[in-house]
C-alpha cells in the first residue's frame, strides 16, 4: 500500500472516529447519568445482535449562520440505518441528544427521510427514535420544512409500512407531530411530549405546570391517549418495540409472522370467569388469555379507556388483533376515549390483513352532557365505520350484554361480521330489561292496581323473550350459540376456514371517516 | 483450566459444527473482542438485560 492509500484510508478512520465518538465523552456520560443510552446504543439494543449498519454518517449541516460552520456536530445529531429485528429487515433513526441536543435542521431531516424512503422501497418497518430539544433555530426555516418532509412521508407510509416512535427524551412543539402521524408510540418515564412547554403556557396562559404533568408519559398513557406504551427506561422499551414488531407484518402487501406457541385450550374456565348475572363484573383478560395461545396477549393503550380492551395475540400461532369491552370499568360501556382507541386499532389491523376477534360484553353508549356535547355521535361513528370499512377477517363472541346500538357498534353482523358466536347466556337486546320495561310498560304499569307487581310480571315477560341468543341466532344475527367450553376451538375454526376470505371495497380515492 | 486450552476446545467445537476436520485447523492469532458500547454500559452499570427475542 503506497501513502497516497494510507492517508486516504487514515482520513477515512478519523471522519468514522469523529461521528462515532459522537457529543463526546463528557455529553455521553451525562446522558448516561440521566439513565439514557446514546443513539448508537439504542440502536444496538433495537436490532438483533451485530445486525445494525450505519448510513449516511458523514452528512453534515451545511448552515454557517451563527457561526455553525464552527460548530462540530458529528451526524448531525442523528444516526439512521437498517439492522433485522427477528431476522426481518427494518429501518430506523435515533436522534442524538449528545449532539445539538439532538436539535433537527436541514441535514439531520435529510438523513431521516433518506432512511424512510428506503423503508418504503423495501417494505419494511421503520422506527423513529426521538430524543430532541427540536428545531435547530439557527438553520431557520430549513429546519421547519425538515420536519415537513417528515410528516409528508409519514403519512404516505401510513397504512403501508409499520411506523413506531419511541419517545426517551424531550420532544417538543411541531416534532410531536411525526410521532402523532405514526401507528405506535412507545414513552420512557422519563419522556416528554408536548406542543408548548411549561414556559409558554405559563406566559400564555397563566398556568404553572411541571414538564411531567404537562407531557410525561403517565399523562400522554392514561389521560390524552396519545402513547401506546409506556416503559421505565431504554432497554425495556426497546424490548416492548421488538416485541410489538413480532406481531406485525413488514408491510400492508405481507402477512404476520407465525409464531408456533403453546396453544393450550382453557375455554373450560371460562364459564367460571365470566359471571351469569350481567351486573357482576369481570376482568375480560382472563378471557383473552383463556383463548389464545398461552402468554401471546400483548396489550396496547393499557392505561387509556380502560373501558375497552385492544391487543395483539395469537392463536395457533397467528397474529390476530383483539376489541373486548372491559366489564371492570363504566361496566364496558362505549364512550368517546373508547371509541377512538378501538376504531384506530381496527384500521390498524386492517391496513395490515391481521384479522380481528371481538368480545362483547356491552351495555350501551354512556349517556350523558358530557359525551353528548364531546361528540360521542361522531366519536363512535368511528367505531362503526371501523368496523364496516374492515375487510378482514372479523369473528364476534357475544359473551353476555349486546344492548342497542353499543350491540351494533361492536361488530355486529350487520357492520360486516364474518362469524358471530353467542355464549348461551347472551342478551342481545335493544336494551336491558328495566329501561325496556320502564318504556313499553308505561301505561300498564300506571294502570295496574299493583304496579310493582305489574312491573316485576313485565320484566319476567321480556327477559324470557329477549334476554337471550335465540332470537338473534333464528334471525340470522348469530351465527351459532356455542358452550364456553367450545370458545377456542370454535374461533380458532372460524379463522381457519377464513383464512382464504376476499372482499374488496369499491374504488374511491380514500373514505370520509368522522375525524 | 488454561486460557489456551478453552480456546482450543472452543476452536474444535466450532469446527466440529461446520462440518471441519479439527486435524485440518490452524489457528495463527487471536483477536480480543472489544464489549460493544451497550454491552459495556450494561457491564458498567450492572444491568440486568435481555434482548426480547420472537415468541418469549
Amino acid at each position: 500500500m503506497d501513502s497516497m492509500w494510507q492517508n486516504s484510508i487514515d482520513r477515512l478512520n478519523s471522519r468514522k472516529e469523529a461521528v462515532a465518538a459522537a457529543g463526546g465523552a463528557e455529553r455521553i456520560a451525562k446522558q448516561h447519568s440521566s439513565g439514557k443510552l446514546t443513539a448508537r446504543e439504542r440502536m444496538e439494543a433495537l436490532f438483533d445482535d451485530g445486525t445494525f449498519v450505519e448510513l449516511n454518517d458523514q452528512i453534515s449541516s451545511r448552515c454557517s449562520d451563527f457561526g455553525m460552520d464552527k460548530k462540530k456536530k458529528p451526524g448531525d445529531g442523528v444516526v439512521t440505518g437498517y439492522g433485522y429485528i427477528h431476522g426481518r429487515v427494518a429501518f430506523a433513526s435515533s436522534q442524538d441528544f449528545t449532539v445539538g441536543g439532538g436539535s433537527l435542521g436541514e441535514a439531520q431531516a435529510k438523513k431521516i427521510c433518506q432512511a424512510m424512503d428506503k423503508a418504503m422501497v423495501m417494505k419494511a418497518p421503520f422506527i423513529s427514535i426521538n430524543d430532541s430539544g427540536g428545531a435547530r433555530i439557527e438553520e431557520g426555516i430549513d429546519s421547519l420544512t425538515g420536519y415537513a418532509d417528515i410528516f409528508y412521508r409519514n403519512t404516505i407510509a401510513s397504512g403501508v409500512i409499520p411506523q413506531i416512535s419511541v419517545i426517551m427524551g424531550p420532544c417538543a412543539g411541531g416534532a410531536c407531530y411525526s410521532p402523532a402521524i405514526t401507528d405506535y408510540i412507545f414513552m420512557t418515564d422519563y419522556a416528554q411530549m408536548y406542543i408548548t412547554g411549561p414556559a409558554v403556557v405559563k406566559s400564555v396562559t397563566g398556568e404553572e405546570i411541571t414538564s411531567s404533568a404537562l407531557g410525561g408519559a403517565a399523562v400522554h398513557s392514561a389521560t390524552s391517549g396519545v402513547a401506546h406504551f409506556v416503559y421505565p427506561d431504554d432497554l425495556s422499551c426497546l424490548n416492548g418495540v421488538r416485541q410489538l414488531l413480532g406481531y406485525l407484518p413488514q408491510s400492508n402487501e405481507d402477512i404476520s409472522l407465525e409464531v408456533p406457541g403453546t396453544a393450550v385450550d382453557n375455554s373450560s374456565a371460562l364459564a367460571d370467569i365470566v359471571p351469569a348475572d350481567s351486573k357482576k363484573a369481570y376482568d375480560v383478560r382472563n378471557v383473552i388469555n383463556s383463548i389464545v395461545d398461552a402468554g401471546s396477549f400483548f396489550e396496547v393503550q393499557e392505561s387509556f379507556a380502560r373501558n375497552i380492551v385492544v391487543g395483539f395475540a395469537r392463536l395457533d400461532g397467528e397474529t390476530i388483533g383483539v376489541i373486548a369491552n372491559q366489564a371492570l370499568y363504566m361496566a364496558g360501556s362505549l364512550e368517546i376515549n373508547a371509541s377512538d382507541k378501538a376504531s384506530r386499532f381496527i384500521r390498524f389491523c386492517d391496513s395490515f390483513n391481521i384479522p380481528l376477534l371481538t368480545l362483547v360484553d356491552v351495555p350501551a353508549f354512556l349517556p350523558g352532557s358530557q359525551q353528548e356535547h364531546g361528540g360521542i355521535i361522531r366519536h363512535g361513528a368511528k367505531l362503526l365505520y371501523a368496523y364496516s370499512e374492515a375487510t378482514v377477517p372479523k369473528v364476534s363472541l357475544i359473551m353476555r350484554k349486546a344492548y342497542g346500538g353499543a350491540y351494533i357498534a361492536m361488530n355486529s353482523k350487520g357492520t360486516g361480521a364474518d362469524m358471530v358466536y353467542a355464549w348461551p347466556i347472551a342478551e342481545i337486546a335493544v336494551m336491558g330489561a328495566s329501561g325496556a320495561v320502564s318504556i313499553i310498560g308505561k301505561k300498564a304499569i300506571e294502570s295496574a292496581e299493583d304496579p310493582k307487581a305489574k312491573r316485576e310480571e313485565l320484566l319476567n315477560e321480556y327477559n324470557e323473550k329477549f334476554m337471550n341468543p335465540y332470537i338473534a341466532a333464528e334471525h340470522g344475527y348469530v351465527d351459532e350459540v356455542i358452550l364456553p367450553e367450545e370458545t377456542r376451538s370454535k374461533i380458532a375454526g372460524a379463522f381457519k376456514m377464513l383464512k382464504t376470505k376476499e372482499r374488496e371495497l369499491p374504488y374511491k380515492k380514500h373514505g370520509n371517516i368522522p375525524l | 483450566m488454561d486460557e489456551q486450552l478453552i480456546v482450543a476446545m472452543a476452536v474444535a467445537c466450532i469446527a466440529e459444527e461446520n462440518g471441519v476436520d479439527t486435524n485440518h485447523v490452524v489457528v495463527r492469532s487471536f483477536r480480543e473482542v472489544r464489549k460493544s458500547p451497550l454491552a459495556q454500559y450494561i457491564a458498567d452499570n450492572n444491568i440486568s438485560y435481555h434482548k426480547y427475542q420472537l415468541g418469549e
